[in-house]
């Protein structure tokens, strides 16, 4: 989505779901927490060519930021569809675990850490990526994100080994 | 450009991880993993690689909504819009 298009977006239906988080007992903080993560599992599922939309992108912002706000209360019983789940497990343990993980990220580089969500994340292709980070390619765009990947993998691998002689 | 080796080992990974080998394919590289422990831990690394790019992504992502936010409530009638709501 463009991000014209994002700012449209928020603009039209963030106030919609603040006044429904409101009538639920929620605050500001968390309507804004449970709009976002709607619009980036909507993100996500664009970018996947997954999302489908019965009536309104607005409606399905709402619905799933009020289905993301109940279930943070536990106040959800229904089962979350599987991308939904993954997504809402992922982000708690990231709150806990990840803090001085993005160390093993940054040792890649700025530049493969953008290069790897523009890929894994945003679903471009290897030639918009190497258009847009400037690689002469695809062969050389495919190569320094497997070479990006090794490094991350290979640090990993150091700090596991840490942990399993210290911990 | 030329792949290295040990690069050809992390797209063969990558075609495992995210489902793309054939069934003959998937399950003499099973058994690889069996055999080499250190194949199996670079899996087991690179799929945690995976998770740790989409963490990243979605924080720039979250990052991003923020500052669509703060601008947004530069803008009178949607400041006001949210201050009549949580009055």
């Amino acid at each position: 989505m463009e991000h014209e298009s994002l700012v449209e977006l928020y603009r039209e239906v963030f106030p919609e779901a603040a006044r429904l988080i409101k009538r639920l007992g929620g605050d500001l903080e968390e309507a804004k927490d449970a709009f976002h993560d709607a619009l980036l599992i909507y993100l996500e599922r664009e970018a996947k060519g997954t999302l489908q939309i019965h009536t309104s992108a607005k409606a399905y912002l709402l619905g799933t930021a009020k289905i993301l706000w109940l279930h943070a209360k536990n106040q959800y019983f229904d089962p979350l569809s599987e991308d939904v789940e993954a997504f809402v497990d992922e982000a708690n343990e990231a709150a806990d675990e990840e803090k001085n993980i993005f160390h093993y990220l940054l040792l890649a580089g700025q530049k493969c850490l953008h290069m790897l969500k523009a890929f894994y994340y945003d679903n471009l292709s290897l030639q918009q990526i190497a258009a847009v980070f400037g690689f002469n390619g695809v062969r050389s765009a495919t190569v320094q994100k497997h070479k990006c990947i090794e490094k991350i993998r290979t640090a990993l691998k150091k700090r596991n080994v840490y942990e399993e002689r210290f911990n | 450009m030329y792949m290295r080796n040990d690069l050809i080992e992390t797209e063969q990974i990558e075609k495992y991880l995210s489902h793309q080998m054939s069934g003959e394919r998937k399950a003499q590289f099973e058994t690889r993993m069996l055999l080499d422990g250190s194949l199996f831990e670079k899996v087991e690394a690179q799929r945690h690689v995976h998770k740790l790019i989409r963490i990243f992504s979605r924080r720039q992502q979250r990052n991003k909504l923020e500052l669509i936010y703060q601008q947004l409530l530069r803008e009178p009638s949607f400041a006001q819009q949210l201050k009549n709501i949580f009055a």
